[in-house]
């Protein structure tokens, strides 16, 4: 999967909301689904990460305008938000 | 099998019950964003029922577990976008009727109800607007 791949997928999942995520994710945040399907679909910049096989998706935002960045794992297909930063 | 799950709708805490969530391939626990969607609009619907009269937060709270922008939420409550951003700015801005008008939708959602705009008002083409007789001073 390419970077381009990567962000367009993100993307399309936030439409979709075919998504994942893991618990810890809202546990530790207030966070709700609205917002990070607001963050994958606004992201404008995938960047793989080799030491956890992860994506890095920056430029998202929350609907305050706030800069959110989310990682995200491709686990067969399926995207998987396993962190989320408000304000990175 | 099912956990507890907390869901944080404004000030208040709710607790409750949702299906097991699978394990990723890195062994952490996941769910859908679909069950997720479930828990958030199960949250809501508690506080907006229990709770007399909420705040700001929740009612931001509610509008996100309907996946909804603030124009999609002013359209279906007949009011304009700018009222909506005060609902959620400001504490005590908006009553019981709009709690009870936003419960409604969440509970439709929750049911698999389609959700329809409400109708608005026409006039008909042949409807003639007549000033009334001005009074007359004396």
């Amino acid at each position: 999967v390419t970077p381009r791949e990567a962000l367009a997928l993100a993307q399309g999942a936030g439409r979709t909301g075919q998504f994942d995520v893991e618990v810890h994710v809202f546990t530790k945040h207030r966070l709700t689904r609205r917002t990070v399907q607001l963050a994958l679909m606004s992201a404008t910049d995938a960047f793989h990460q080799p030491e956890d096989d992860r994506w890095r998706l920056e430029g998202g935002k929350d609907e305050d305008g706030k800069a959110i960045r989310v990682i995200v794992d491709l686990e067969d297909g399926v995207f998987v938000v396993t962190a989320f930063e408000v304000d990175p | 099998m099912s956990y507890t799950h907390t869901t944080h709708v404004g000030r208040f805490t709710v607790t409750d019950t949702g299906s097991e969530p699978r394990t990723t391939r890195k062994g952490e626990q996941a769910i859908s964003a679909e069950q997720w969607s479930e828990l958030e609009r199960r949250a809501a619907i508690t506080v907006l029922r229990e709770i007399e009269l909420v705040g700001g937060e929740e009612l931001k709270f509610a509008r996100h577990a309907l996946l909804m922008t603030q124009p999609e939420l002013a359209q279906h409550l007949g009011v304009t976008v700018e009222t909506v951003s005060r609902w959620e700015h400001d504490h005590k801005a908006f009553g019981r009727p709009v709690q009870l008008a936003v419960l409604e939708l969440l509970e439709r959602v929750h049911r698999g109800e389609p959700l329809t705009l409400p109708k608005q008002a026409t006039v008909a083409e042949d409807f003639v607007l007549t000033a009334l007789p001005a009074k007359r001073c004396a």
